[in-house]
C-alpha cells in the first residue's frame, strides 16, 4: 500500500521540527505497520540544496556575489524539491513508508513572494509536482517566532526582521488561500503550547489516515 | 562524512521502551541534520499486521521453527525493501528489533545460536546495536501486547539472559548494553537512557 506525505510548514520558530518529531512518534506507535521517513527541505544532497544551504549560511565561493533575486532563490528551492521528491519522497511512498517533511513548497511560495517574487508565478512553477496528502501550517505571530528564535539562539535580532517576518506570515496565509481549494491544507494555531498543537495535528492525521478517535 | 546512512538497532524485551527510545534517537539525529527512517521488526510488509500474524500463530500452536521461518523471511524483506534503499540514499535507519530478537527469543524456545546464525548469514550487520536491558519484574504490564507467546515472563526472562550473551557471541559486531535500571535498582528516566544511547550513537558518527 502506498504511504502518505504529510508536510509541516511555518516560519522559523513556529515549531515545525518539534511537531514533526512528535508526529513520527504518534504514527509509529499508532500502527505497527507504519515505517516513518522524516525528512526536510532544503536537502543536503542535491547540488541545488547544497548551494542553498551554503548561501543561507552566508558562505560564498570565490567570485560569487550575494543574490537577492527571488526567482533565483525560488528556482534553487524548486529544483531541490524536485530532486527530493524523485529521490527520497516518492520512492519511500511507493514502498509504503509514511513520509513527514519539515517544510515543502508553501515555504518557497511564502518566503520568495515576501522577497518580491510573484505569488501566482511561484505557484505555477510548482505545477505538476507531487501534491502532499496533508499540509499543516503552524501559524503564529511574527513577533512570537522571532522571540522563540532569539531564545534558542541567545541573541535578539528583533527589529531587523520583524517587518519581513510579518510579510512572510501574510504570504503563507495568502498561499493557503490560493491552494486550499485543490489541496488538503490545515492552518493550526501555532501559538498554543506544544502539547495542544500536537493534539490538533493528531486530529488532522486521524482524519487523513481514517484512524478512529482515541479510545 | 560518508553519504551512506547508518543502521542502528534497538533491542530488548520491552517493546514500549524500544520504540520510545527509537523515536528519541531519531529526533536527535534529525536535529543534527540527518534524514531518518524509523522502522520495526517484525514488519507488516506482507500487508498483514504482524501482531495479528503472531497471535494467529500462537493460537494454531506454532513451534519455534515456524517463528524462526516467519521472522527470517520478514527480515530479509525488511532489509531488501526498506533498509538498504534508505541507507543508500543517506538516510539514517533506526530499527526497533532486528536479528538479535530472534537470537534471544528463539534460543529461549530451544534453538541453537549457531543454527540461527546460519540462517542470518550474509544479512546486513548494523553499525550499532543497543540492547536496552531491563529485569523482567520491572516490565510494565500492557494489555494490548500480551496476547502472543513472547509476552510470557519465563520466556522473557530467558530472552533477557540471551540478549546479555549476544555481545560475546557477536564479537565482531558493535553491540552495547544499556541498563534501564541504575546500580541502586531504580529505573532510569527516559532522558537518562536517551543520553546513554546518544553517547553510543555519537561514536559511530565521529569515526
Amino acid at each position: 500500500m502506498k504511504g502518505k506525505l504529510t508536510v509541516l510548514e511555518g516560519m522559523d520558530g513556529s515549531g515545525t521540527t518539534t511537531q514533526a518529531s512528535l508526529l513520527v512518534k504518534y504514527l509509529f506507535e499508532k500502527d505497527k505497520a507504519n515505517n516513518i521517513l522524516l525528512t526536510r527541505e532544503p536537502t543536503k544532497h542535491s547540488p541545488y540544496g547544497k548551494e542553498l544551504r551554503r548561501r543561507l549560511a552566508g558562505e560564498l565561493l570565490e567570485g560569487e556575489e550575494v543574490i537577492d533575486d527571488a526567482d533565483y532563490w525560488a528556482d534553487l528551492f524548486i529544483n531541490d524539491r524536485k530532486w527530493h521528491l524523485d529521490n527520497f519522497v516518492l520512492p519511500a511512498l511507493d514502498k509504503g513508508q509514511q513520509v513527514i517533511s519539515d517544510r515543502h513548497k508553501l515555504s518557497t511560495i511564502a518566503y520568495q513572494s515576501a522577497q518580491g517574487g510573484d505569488i501566482d508565478e511561484l505557484i505555477r512553477k510548482h505545477e505538476g509536482l507531487y501534491v502532499p496528502d496533508l499540509t499543516l501550517l503552524l501559524d503564529l505571530s511574527a513577533e512570537m517566532c522571532i522571540n522563540r528564535m532569539a531564545a534558542m539562539r541567545g541573541k535578539q535580532e528583533y527589529f531587523e526582521h520583524l517587518n519581513l517576518q510579518e510579510r512572510i506570515r501574510e504570504q503563507y496565509l495568502e498561499a493557503v488561500e490560493k491552494l486550499s481549494k485543490a489541496e488538503n491544507i490545515a492552518v493550526l494555531d501555532g501559538s498554543k503550547p506544544i502539547g495542544e498543537v500536537a493534539e490538533e495535528i493528531r486530529r488532522e492525521i486521524d482524519l487523513l489516515y481514517g484512524y478512529g478517535p482515541k479510545s | 562524512m560518508s553519504n551512506k546512512g547508518k543502521f542502528i538497532v534497538l533491542e530488548g524485551i520491552d517493546d514500549a521502551i524500544l520504540e520510545d527510545q527509537a523515536n528519541c534517537l531519531g529526533f536527535y539525529l534529525f536535529n543534527k541534520g540527518y534524514h531518518t527512517l524509523t522502522t520495526r521488526e517484525p514488519t507488516s510488509l506482507e500487508g498483514r499486521d504482524s501482531r495479528k500474524v503472531l497471535q494467529e500463530m500462537s493460537r494454531k500452536g506454532a513451534e519455534a521453527f515456524d517463528y524462526v521461518q516467519y521472522f527470517v523471511k520478514d527480515r530479509h524483506k525488511h532489509i531488501d525493501q526498506l533498509v538498504l534503499p534508505a541507507l543508500g540514499m543517506g538516510v539514517q535507519v533506526i530499527s526497533s528489533r532486528y536479528k538479535y530478537s530472534t537470537f534471544a527469543f528463539q534460543r529461549a524456545q530451544g534453538f541453537d545460536l549457531d543454527e540461527l546464525n546460519i540462517l542470518h548469514r550474509n544479512l546486513l550487520v548494523p553499525d550499532l546495536v543497543m540492547v536496552l536491558d531491563i529485569p523482567v519484574h520491572k516490565l510494565e504490564v500492557r494489555e494490548e501486547s500480551r496476547s502472543d507467546i513472547f509476552h510470557n515472563s519465563n520466556l522473557q526472562r530467558e530472552a533477557r539472559e540471551n540478549y546479555l550473551l549476544l555481545k560475546s557471541y557477536f564479537m565482531e559486531e558493535n553491540i552495547a548494553v544499556i541498563s534501564i535500571v541504575d546500580s541502586d535498582g531504580k529505573t532510569k528516566t527516559r532522558e537518562e537512557v536517551h543520553q546513554e544511547a546518544v553517547a553510543y550513537a555519537d561514536r559511530i558518527y565521529t569515526k
